[in-house]
């Protein structure tokens, strides 16, 4: 009776794992198959393309018209499941007019996937099971049509494009050619590379963007890197980015925790907040900054609206005004024409030659520390006003006009040299300034 | 005891051997017990079949419905519930964890720190949570598309941010205590 019990037991097993094991491998079908669609339109026509999760190459050609093709190989969980996807696919159709056309390849209303598995709902209510699903793309515009693309998770590859560009891309890989028209890009986490373009206009977000010679860039950024071998001009405003542009023309920087590096700019005109900016040769500076370095080989005449803890480093200024400074380090070896600060606290000068053109040094402010080195043989003007000073200068190579001692309080006025009118005057006036005079 | 009632019985057999037995009731008895015990078994054994039959049947019924519903119910729990990297392999799962710590230790830091209403250290948590909505969206595309290496970068991409936004809300901490010893040395 027992050994009868076990047999039925094993069995009705058998048979239950029979029935799950064909049920689930029964009717699993593959479709490999390309769809295309062609449609007339006009050379300069809005062609948009919404992209997701596939490959897509895209190619431009002379002909008024686009084709898209868009290759499927899936494997279904049933023979149904092939023939709805199938049929679906083919019946799928885009809205299109000589002036327009839209191509989609999310032709899906919902999808899920779990266990490698996917769950497809189809825009027209059906759902199909699906063990795996590849599409690829391939798309032919009028070279010289608007083209719009949007799309995310895909890798991209581009020909040149004559007509406008507009990029909305997540997480893509785009590969893309010259573009002769301007173009608009919105982006997250994606890797952008061009050859050579016109004016781009960007918003993106944790991306890599590189192109080659570019006309004028205006981007928005965050955590991004962006090396573009030249552009016109160039404008930023990042957070937390590195730019890499070898060749521009004037720059607009407004940045927190970001670098650019250049090797020969225009005029530069930067809003810092934490950061570093590496420059060859600059044309005017303009700056506005915190906690920001800036190492500025060759530059024009350098402007510091308001400086805060900040360093200055640059082999030749032709001059230095700086409105407000806080414990800031302006370091030049050499100055052309001129170094002032109208309010200066806690900073240190140190500038190690002049040039022909030099025609003097006033500072104002307190705790301020400089050295300043002149030719032994530069006749100057020096005048100062300060409370506890401490200045280390050749007194007895001065000729005194007048120095009136009180107490802490000094109020000198010497000459060094011959006192001809238009020779450079060296002022440091205000509370504990510290000036050293070196002379070589 | 037993000997005891054993010799109790030999000694008063002859006293209580008293009455006999009714011979023709014990027959008559014996005989409709076998009518009815014949009756019985046939209809027993062709039952007993029947009902392991049914039985067998039952539980195959049974079985099926609770493989489908269980499968309805798991299929609708994992649709439902979130994916997680742990879910698609070990070696993720030991990464994330990996980032885990080191975002905790960090968060750990900061909150040891004084509290900064800072627009700067306010900008920087604005950050913190936008990456959480990134992670959050990454997640779902992990539930849309499957593992996809792409979705992964972008998870570990935002906790090595989330790590690096940590360290600048310690460095900008740091930056407002040292301007205050600065301002109050030279005060």
């Amino acid at each position: 009776m027992k050994t009868m019990k076990i047999s039925i037991f094993r069995t009705s097993a058998a048979l239950l794992l029979s029935v799950i094991f064909v049920s689930a491998c029964a009717g699993a079908k593959d479709i490999q198959r390309t769809f295309s669609w062609k449609f007339n339109v006009n050379r300069d026509a809005n062609v948009a393309m919404v992209n997701y999760d596939c490959n897509l190459t895209i190619h431009t050609w002379d002909k008024a018209e686009t084709e898209f093709r868009m290759t499927v190989d899936a494997e279904t969980k049933s023979e149904e499941d092939t023939k709805t996807l199938e049929n679906y696919l083919q019946g799928l159709t885009f809205s299109n007019s000589p002036s327009s056309v839209t191509f989609n390849n999310t032709f899906w209303e919902s999808r899920n996937t779990i266990m490698n598995k996917t769950t497809m709902k189809l825009k027209n209510g059906k759902t199909v099971n699906l063990v795996s699903m590849k599409i690829s793309s391939e798309l032919w515009i009028p070279s010289t049509c608007r083209f719009d693309l949007n799309s995310k998770y895909s890798q991209i590859t581009m020909d040149d494009l004559s007509g406008p560009l507009t990029l909305d891309l997540y997480n893509d890989n785009l590969i893309g050619g010259n573009l002769f028209s301007d173009a608009e890009i919105s982006d997250k986490y994606s890797t952008m590379e061009f050859s050579n373009t016109k004016n781009i206009r960007a918003n993106i977000y944790s991306s890599k963007l590189n192109a080659g010679n570019s006309g004028n860039i205006n981007i928005v950024s965050k955590y991004s890197r962006v090396n573009i071998k030249s552009c016109k001009t160039l404008t930023v405003n990042a957070y937390n980015d590195k730019y890499n542009i070898p060749q521009t023309e004037d720059v607009t920087f407004t940045a927190k925790y970001s670098d650019l590096v250049t090797e020969n700019s225009g005029n530069l005109k930067a809003d810092m907040y934490e950061g570093t900016i590496t420059m060859e040769n600059a044309g005017n500076v303009e700056i506005e900054s915190k906690y920001a370095l800036y190492m500025l080989s060759n530059a024009g005449k350098c402007s510091v609206s308001s400086s805060y803890n900040d360093k200055l480093t640059s082999r030749k200024l032709t001059s230095l005004k700086v409105v407000q400074s806080k414990y800031s380090n302006f370091r030049i070896d050499i100055i052309d024409e001129s170094v002032k600060d109208l309010d200066s606290y806690n900073d240190t000068f140190t500038i190690s030659e002049t040039g022909n053109a030099f025609t003097g040094l006033t500072l104002t402010g307190k705790y301020t520390k400089t050295t300043l080195t002149l030719p032994a043989a530069l006749s100057y003007h020096f005048k100062s006003v300060v409370k506890y000073p401490d200045f280390n200068i050749n007194e007895s190579a001065m000729k005194h006009i007048s120095k009136i001692v009180d107490g802490s309080d000094v109020k000198w006025d010497a000459i060094k040299g011959n006192g001809s009118e238009g020779i450079p005057v060296i002022e440091v006036n205000g509370y504990s300034m510290s000036l050293t005079i070196n002379e070589k | 005891m037993s000997r005891k009632l054993e010799e109790y019985l030999i000694k008063e057999r002859n006293r209580l051997d008293t009455d006999s037995p009714d011979e023709e009731a014990i027959w008559e008895k014996i005989e409709r017990e076998m009518l009815t015990r014949k009756r019985k078994p046939a209809l027993r054994v062709t039952g007993t079949g029947w009902i392991r039959i049914r039985n067998i049947a039952a539980t195959v019924i049974i079985l099926f419905s609770l493989g489908y519903i269980t499968k309805d119910i798991i299929y609708t729990i994992s649709a439902r519930k979130q994916i997680t990297l742990s879910s698609i392999d070990s070696n993720l799962e030991r990464r994330e964890e990996q980032y885990k710590t080191q975002v905790n230790y960090r968060i750990h830091e900061v909150k040891a720190m004084p509290v900064r209403d800072e627009a700067i250290i306010s900008e920087l948590y604005n950050e913190l949570s936008r990456l959480d909505t990134i992670y959050r969206q990454s997640m779902n595309d992990l539930k849309v598309l499957g593992p996809s290496d792409r979705i992964i970068n972008t998870i570990f991409d935002t906790y090595e941010q989330r790590i690096q936004l940590l360290e600048l809300i310690i460095l900008e901490k740091n930056k407002i205590a040292n301007h205050e010893n600065n301002e109050n040395i030279n005060l």
